[in-house]
């Protein structure tokens, strides 16, 4: 096989882990995999951080993983932001796992990019220009929807996850 | 069918299947050095030595008709990675093969696509996203 990466979520005060996530839904619960109509967000306040990291659990002959990057397809509507720890300049480092919180983020603070960035915006070993040539976990991507008072509630996941690999 | 690599350190072997799309390139004495090779091998692109290298080859295993053949210049610095894209309208990992080469400072990059397309671009961060990666 090629290398083995997942996406992982992290929740709780316990920091449970679920490895290989199959949607990045956001609401109003600190939940893997939820159902945002079950959650919804009412106007005017957030989802719960989200708190997910690129895992490689296999290297498969493969000898680098590396230029992790994150974004969404197209802008949120009304005047809500998606707001993310990932960014191109002013890396802040691997973070250090805190339970995911509905108020404003202190970690995730700048928008999260409507199109692929031009290098790596999440790290490994707390550098963008960090590299797995082995099993391991990136830094923790760290993000969330605020929402404004005069918005409509509903909105799609269009998170994009993408990495590199030399085989 | 599966290849077999041998970590040249360790000594450890791993069991790799074969990609749909691989690398091959022909030295300047016409011998050759294939990603999965006859005799069941399997060889990462650092082995590489670039400044032997003629003619870079991406092409199907099972299909020689499928193939791009890359003629090499004196200071070219081949490129080739796997990009691997979860789109939001995926639920996993999608693989595209990029290749391609920089010479005087001078990027070009190939990137192919699971249906076969290739996307040419002088930038590599092109949002692979666009292209409907599902499409088969």
């Amino acid at each position: 096989m090629a290398a083995t990466v997942a996406i992982n979520e992290y929740n709780g005060a316990g920091e449970t882990e679920t490895a290989g996530i199959t949607n990045t839904n956001m609401g109003s619960t600190d939940a893997v995999n939820l159902n945002p109509t079950t959650y919804p967000v009412v106007p005017g306040e957030n989802t719960y951080e989200k708190w997910q990291k690129f895992e490689v659990t296999a290297m498969g002959g493969s000898s680098a993983i590396d230029n992790l990057k994150v974004w969404r397809t197209g802008a949120l509507g009304g005047s809500a932001v998606h707001v993310t720890n990932a960014r191109e300049a002013s890396y802040g480092g691997a973070e250090t796992y805190a339970q995911p919180i509905a108020t404003d983020s202190t970690l995730a603070t700048q928008t999260m990019p409507t199109s692929e960035p031009t290098g790596a915006n999440l790290g490994i070993g707390g550098s963008l220009s960090g590299a797995l040539n082995d099993v391991g976990l990136s830094d923790y991507l760290i993000h969330q929807i605020q929402t404004d008072a005069g918005d409509t509630a509903g909105s799609t996941s269009t998170m994009n996850y993408q990495y590199d690999e030399t085989a | 069918m599966n290849y077999t690599f041998i970590d040249k350190k360790t000594g450890e072997r791993a069991s790799v299947p074969l990609e749909r799309w691989v690398w091959g390139v022909v030295h300047k004495d016409g011998t050759e050095l294939k990603q999965f090779d006859d005799n069941g091998f399997f060889h990462q692109i650092g082995e590489v030595e670039q400044e032997r290298v003629k003619i870079f080859t991406m092409y199907q295993l099972n299909n020689p008709q499928k193939r791009v053949d890359l003629v090499v210049q004196p200071g070219m610095k081949l490129i080739h990675k796997y990009r691997n894209v979860k789109p939001f309208y995926s639920a996993d990992f999608i693989r595209v093969y990029m290749f391609g080469y920089k010479l005087n400072n001078q990027y070009h990059y190939n990137f192919i696509l699971p249906d076969d397309r290739i996307v040419q671009s002088p930038v590599d961060n092109v949002d692979l996203v666009q292209f409907e990666l599902l499409r088969k």
